[in-house]
């Protein structure tokens, strides 16, 4: 009957016991993370307040101010790149084959690769020529949503290769959300072009893309998912659920950029 | 193991579960509380319980290791409720009294893992039915089950949308308390398991130790006897019979007379018997061979 006695042992294990029960109880109130606006914190915030002026309709007044953060050779094309945008918004297909509209994608396509304010100068040009070229679907044939589905190819280039990078960068983190949205509008405007039936290969390209950029279905989530969840929640739940995605994030562009109409507001 | 040291390792895996059970994960591995609502349920499950359940088989702690393992064995019953218990919603009412009702109805800390099989069962569903919400929640299903409608489901037109599916047990995020970037299902999934299994493991050990320490202490009290006198008393009264026998959580004078009490009864029956078996007619049936004893008398 004689049992092994080891009070040692069961004061080693109780000293660990009681601060794990104290902690079971104190972790309970431990707060959620708050999710604070990058641009709202850190050094870019003073370099460059309202970044998001870039992208709105009145962007041309600061662009002078964003270049001179830019290596001087950029912020020349990038000036240039503003002056060669049209003023009779053409369709944006045939403009964009054409001299000036290649000029300004390869301005587009170098500042996208460059520091913060380059990438949100490309931004502010991938926005402008949505507001100065017609986009709207027109005529009757196949190619009706050509002009969107052109600027959205802008677009995704510019979200592929920023949007993740900036999601937590004070310069970026709102513009590549914007981005995003009006990818959307651009993409569902094309969706929607067809005057029959909805085109639903852009609707599977529109999927891969979110699913690349968001990972919705992974456990753990992509810079750019969290910054969406923070600022969108509804487009997230869309996302996550596979429902709609598109849609919503169209709707929320209308609601945001209501500006966008792929008419240049006339 | 000895009593203290399943105590003491019991007391540590309740801790463990109360951990497990404290925390969510949101997908940017960031940790929220869980809140204090379902640890004081947890925490009223337990005292209604044990105050349900009636007079315990181990009685009252008597010495400073018995109330360690009481606490213990409490701080489990309440952890490892508040961690089955779904986070929100009208089916966590229904949980606590089904709980409730099972774990008071338990045969103390004599059951089986230290409570019933129907309570034990119970947790499990329970565990099982959080998991599912969670996983709902985690995925932007904010309902229990979508069931597809017949026919409508079907008919490819986008207004029937909205008659598709019948949803049912519909919940929010704010209902379940979750953080508001959402869950990592398959951390949070984990530590609910690892919580779970800490948790009935606690309460299990507890159970055992408390009744090897109340073994122990009875052994302590025969060990202060002579030699030749313990070995007559755990002859006649078996360390198997005496949680039956209600001598654990007696107070050692209590006990040394319980003991006493039940030797002399024992000792009284055994002499009854011996000289009953000198009498000649069981001495004749004794010698009688197998086939005669069959055949009976």
């Amino acid at each position: 009957m004689e049992r092994p006695n080891s009070p040692r042992r069961s004061i080693w294990l109780l000293s660990l016991a009681v601060p794990l029960v104290v902690a079971a109880v104190w972790l309970r109130s431990w707060p959620a993370p708050r999710w604070t606006a990058p641009e709202l914190v850190g050094e870019g915030a003073r370099e460059f307040p309202q970044p998001m002026q870039m992208i709105s309709p009145s962007a041309e007044a600061r662009v002078d101010e964003l270049a001179a953060l830019m290596p001087p050779p950029r912020a020349d094309s990038y000036l240039a790149a503003w002056r060669k945008l049209p003023g009779d918004c053409p369709r944006a297909s045939s403009w964009l084959d054409g001299e000036d509209g290649q000029s300004v994608a390869r301005v587009i396509a170098q500042l996208t690769t460059g520091t913060d304010p380059e990438a949100l100068g490309a931004l502010s040009l991938l926005l402008a020529l949505c507001r100065h070229l017609e986009w709207e679907p027109d005529g009757f044939g196949a190619s009706r949503g050509l002009d969107a589905e052109k600027l959205a190819t802008l677009h995704e280039s510019w979200i592929g290769l920023r949007a993740e990078l900036g999601a937590d960068r004070p310069m970026l983190a709102e513009a590549s959300i914007v981005a995003v949205l009006a990818w959307a509008r651009l993409m569902r405007e094309s969706e929607q072009a067809p005057l029959t039936f909805a085109d639903r290969a852009v609707a599977a390209r529109a999927q891969a893309r979110l699913e690349a950029w968001f990972a919705p279905r992974s456990e753990r989530r992509t810079r750019l998912s969290a910054s969406l969840a923070a600022r969108q929640p509804l487009a997230h739940e869309a996302l996550v659920a596979r429902e709609g995605a598109l849609q919503v994030l169209d709707a929320a562009a209308r609601r945001i950029l209501p500006d966008l109409d792929g008419e240049c507001g006339r | 193991m000895s009593a203290k040291d399943a105590i003491a390792l019991g007391c540590l895996l309740a801790g463990l579960c109360g951990v497990c059970g404290a925390v969510w994960v949101d997908p940017d591995l960031a940790i929220a509380g869980t809140g204090h609502a379902a640890l004081a349920a947890g925490v009223v499950v337990a005292l209604v319980a044990s105050l349900a359940s009636g007079k315990s088989p181990l009685g009252l702690p008597q010495d400073a290791m018995g109330v360690v393992g009481r606490v213990g064995w409490f701080a489990a019953q309440a952890f490892l409720v508040a961690l089955v218990l779904a986070p929100g919603g009208a089916w966590l009412f229904v949980e606590l009294l089904l709980l409730l009702v099972l774990l008071a109805r338990r045969a103390a800390t004599g059951a089986w893992l230290g409570f019933g099989g129907a309570a034990f069962a119970t947790l499990v569903a329970a565990l099982a039915f959080k998991l599912w919400i969670l996983h709902q929640g985690s995925e932007g299903r904010w309902q229990v089950a979508s069931v597809p409608v017949p026919i409508i489901s079907s008919l490819p037109f986008e207004a029937l949308e909205p008659l598709r599916a019948v949803e049912l047990g519909l919940f929010t995020a704010d209902e379940l308390g979750l953080p508001p970037a959402g869950l990592h299902y398959g951390f949070v999934a984990l530590l609910l398991v690892v919580g779970f299994a800490c948790g009935v493991a606690a309460t299990a050990l507890l159970a055992h130790g408390a009744r090897e320490h109340e073994d122990d202490r009875i052994d302590a009290l025969l060990s202060t006897l002579p030699a030749p006198l313990a070995r007559s008393v755990e002859a006649l009264v078996p360390e198997r019979e005496w949680a039956q026998l209600g001598l654990h959580g007696l107070p050692e004078r209590k006990l040394a007379r319980r003991l006493e009490e039940l030797v002399r009864e024992r000792a009284r029956a055994l002499e009854q018997a011996r000289l009953a078996t000198r009498a000649p007619e069981v001495q004749a049936w004794l010698a009688l061979d197998q086939p005669t004893k069959d055949r009976g008398p």
